[in-house]
């Protein structure tokens, strides 16, 4: 016997709400999870006091130094190449095997998993070029992993600008690099900026590649050249010793806040730029 | 026009940058494991579950199995879960519903691995130790947590490929009177089936290559699993357990396993790209 | 055709190819300092082509071929050794559309000459000034010199692209259909614009409405599939064509 379609198709939607219902409900319950255990650790002492024995008290300012300054660093090197590349693909060539070859690099990259980019960044930077497990070698390793990234978003947002206003602007005599600097990269610099948001959200949530790049020192780093625990190593330090439970979640909270608020600036970004070139 | 040369040469270098990375990866993994392979001889090193690096034995069976079953455990788990969410989001909800709830799942791709290994050992080990019995470290911790870091992965790029679908696909199947699930189940999802494939693949090889999270709850012991309730250690684990003082042939033995790894997921990634562009 | 020392712009047997497709077919025309020259002829016959020729916009697609010369003052713009750049200050394009850019009004006239050397706020406060004067825009927008230059309406958007061409002082204006988006009362104040700026400027003006042409152009050519049909004096070319194909063409026959 045949079921009612109409009847089959109630089950099948009660089926798949409750499904996506279900998933819904685990996803609130990371955050409140942490949000219930984490936030209250918070203090304002918790941000700004270094972390003493081993983390166990304290707070967390060394790591949220670290953090800042690996991933700042990582950022200046890879905007300048991801912006380039983007310009590159869209604006001074044509579609053919070398954008290909690109495109496909770039996408190749994108999929590298991240503990075999801890691997190729400890062997080269760590061991190979001397620089140790220090701030420098973490940012170089975490570059590479972000590139693909501002990539295809900046790629996004320049092929998003109208070409009318280069066409414009070729008419009046300005040279192509004029036209990419004054009018085509001011608008795209929405969706650039949500790149490098993103970027910033993943360098935050990093671990496997830092743990074998930056090291695990809980110091406050000052020069390149140091080792520097990021938060994200940090908070798994502290769970997976078992260290500090209290501390670990305080951690995560941290981490998690500020993961979900850069994310949010980014979309919103990318939602203007739609909203005016799309 | 000497000056615009000059930009376009620059630029070109800064295209090649990611290219360049890629290769220079490839070149040093397979630089620093290759000849560890050649010395063990593939066969020993890939079908041998003996692994004592510091007394000469290599052999990585166990942690191939491993990484395949938690795989394909998130799999069983993500996938369905993931595609109702998208097949939901896309074509049954409000659009409103859709607008909220679409960015949301994908601000939950944010959360770091390590997040979802801790609550894994704080909420999801106890439950298995305590209902199901053995250590709860286990395959079945890997794979529903893997499960659940992959949703945000499948669904977003599912949902890409439903509403990709025109509409007149779905008009024209409703006013010849298939109902709404009729319509899905027979027009939308085939029209959608390479974008879907590509997502399970790519949510596959993030949850094949995920380290941290695995490391937390998966129990780390070197065996091949008889049952989901066996701790085991995947291929990524091994390599982020050990690199730390390893040394002499056994990092060289870990670079090897970076190699199988790094095959597998070049595979991977190569099969999505050749799916998207086939359409 | 004989080298004339007064030609501003010179053509000879100038083809063009859009991959297989011939967009222009052995043009021969020249162009006289301060004159307004018309190029009129239904669509896709060539017209838009042509223009872009004279100001290399044409490099900007991909896959096309030209043969032929074209000299501004003598000078061969076609050479591979021109300065495209240089070449597009001094010979100015107005689009169909509106294309501000997503700047302030001042900035969308004060971008080019301030890339192109022209230094100074107090001189480039007059480049402004002069040039919306000249398309008749300073009455309107004088107090609004710094909102977005998007906010204007269609025709002001339009004059202000006339302004923007005008503020790079070129030689030679190109005009494409510049008032086909445009109400009656924009295209009037284009057109008046036109007569005025002819004492400083060689225009060249490109339209598909043979009433513009009659009321605003000196002389005129009739394009039809990528070949020029006749040439002449505009007023003669409208009383008594000299081709079939012309005098259908302006009757409303066809196109």
């Amino acid at each position: 016997m045949r079921l009612d379609p109409h009847l089959s198709q109630g089950l099948v939607k009660t089926l798949l709400w409750t499904l996506t219902g279900f998933t819904l409900l685990i996803l609130i319950f990371i955050i409140a999870d942490i949000a219930v255990k984490g936030l209250p650790q918070v203090t304002p002492a918790f941000l700004s006091q270094n972390s003493t024995d081993m983390g166990r008290a304290g707070g967390i300012f060394p790591t949220i130094v670290a953090t800042a300054y690996i991933t700042l660093l990582a950022i200046l090197l890879a905007s300048p190449l991801g912006v380039g590349t983007a310009i590159y693909l869209t604006e001074y060539t044509r579609e053919g095997w070398a954008t290909r070859i690109i495109r496909f690099g770039s996408e190749c990259l994108a999929g590298v998993p991240s503990i075999i980019l801890g691997l190729f960044g400890f062997v080269l930077f760590v061991l190979k070029l001397g620089f140790g497990w220090s701030v420098l070698s973490g940012s170089l390793t975490l570059a590479i992993m972000v590139l693909p990234i501002i990539i295809r978003t900046s790629e996004e947002a320049i092929k998003a600008v109208p070409q009318d206003y280069r066409t414009a602007c070729y008419s009046l005599g300005m040279s192509q690099w004029q036209t990419v600097t004054r009018i085509v990269l001011p608008s795209a610099l929405p969706g650039i900026t949500t790149g490098i948001m993103l970027s910033i959200g993943r360098s935050l949530g990093e671990t496997a590649v830092l743990l074998f790049t930056a090291g695990a020192a809980l110091r406050t780093p000052v020069s390149v050249f140091d080792s520097g625990r990021t938060m994200a190593v940090h908070f798994y330090i502290l769970a997976r010793e078992g260290i500090s439970m209290p501390n670990a979640y305080g951690t995560a909270a941290v981490l998690v806040i500020s993961i979900l608020l850069i994310n949010i600036v980014a979309y919103t970004l990318m939602q203007r730029m739609m909203k005016r070139y799309g | 026009m000497h000056r615009e040369k000059f930009i376009e040469r620059v630029l070109l270098l800064l295209a090649l940058s990611s290219v360049g990375s890629l290769a220079l990866i490839t070149i040093f993994i397979f630089l620093e494991g290759f000849p560890l392979i050649l010395s063990v001889g593939l066969k020993d090193f890939i079908l041998s579950s003996h692994w004592a690096p510091t007394k000469g034995h290599f052999g990585i069976l166990a942690m191939i199995i491993s990484s395949v079953l938690v795989t394909l455990g998130a799999m069983i788990i993500g996938v369905p879960l993931g595609l109702s969410c998208a097949i939901v989001l896309a074509e049954f909800s409000p659009k409103r519903l859709k607008m909220v709830l679409k960015p949301t799942l994908e601000l939950l791709a944010g959360i770091p691995s390590v997040v979802y290994g801790f609550l894994g050992v704080i909420w999801l080990v106890p439950l298995i130790r305590n209902y199901l019995g053995g250590p709860g470290l286990s395959l079945l911790a890997g794979s529903i947590i893997l499960g659940i870091m992959i949703l945000p992965t499948v669904i977003s790029i599912s949902i890409d490929a439903l509403t990709a679908v025109p509409d007149p696909y779905r008009d024209g199947s409703l006013a010849l009177g298939a109902t709404r699930w009729q319509t899905v189940s027979r027009v939308v999802l085939p029209a959608a089936r390479s974008g879907i494939i590509t997502a399970i693949i790519l949510g596959m090889g993030r949850a094949i290559g995920e380290t941290m999270a695995v490391i937390m709850v998966a129990g780390n012991a070197l065996q091949i699993p008889t049952s989901i309730l066996d701790p085991v250690r995947t291929l990524t684990s091994n390599i982020a357990l050990e690199l730390g003082y390893a040394a002499g042939r056994h990092r060289e033995a870990l670079f090897a396993t970076g190699i199988v790894l790094f095959i597998i997921i070049m595979i991977l990634n190569l099969s999505a790209t050749l799916i998207t562009r086939r359409r | 055709m004989t080298a004339d020392p007064q030609d501003k712009i010179r053509i000879e047997d100038l083809s063009f190819f859009f991959g297989d497709f011939q967009a222009l077919d052995g043009i021969t025309l020249s162009i006289q300092p301060h004159e307004i020259f018309g190029l009129m002829g239904p669509s896709k016959s060539g017209k838009s082509t042509l223009l872009r020729v004279l100001n290399r916009m044409c490099d900007l697609i991909v896959g096309v071929r030209v043969t032929g010369g074209v000299w501004l003052d003598g000078e061969d713009i076609l050479a591979p050794d021109c300065d495209v750049v240089g070449l597009r200050r001094r010979v100015g394009l107005v689009l169909s559309r509106p294309t501000p850019l997503p700047r302030s009004v001042y900035e969308n006239l004060a971008l080019a000459p301030r890339l192109a050397g022209k230094k100074g706020r107090g001189a480039l406060d007059e480049v402004v000034e002069t040039s919306l004067r000249a398309a008749q825009l300073w009455g309107e927008v004088k107090d609004r010199l710094h909102d977005s230059a998007l906010k204007l309406s269609g025709g002001q958007q339009q004059r202000l692209c006339l302004a923007r061409t005008l503020a790079m002082e070129p030689e030679v204006i190109l005009l494409d259909e510049p008032t086909s988006g445009l109400d009656p009362i924009s295209t009037a104040k284009i057109e008046a614009t036109l007569l005025q700026l002819k004492n400083d400027y060689t225009i060249i003006l490109v339209s598909n409405n043979t009433k513009q042409i009659a009321r605003a152009t000196d002389r005129v050519a009739f394009l039809l599939m990528s070949q020029i049909i006749e040439i002449g004096d505009t007023r003669q070319v409208f009383t008594v064509p000299a081709n079939r194909k012309t005098d259908d063409y302006i009757s409303g026959r066809f196109g």
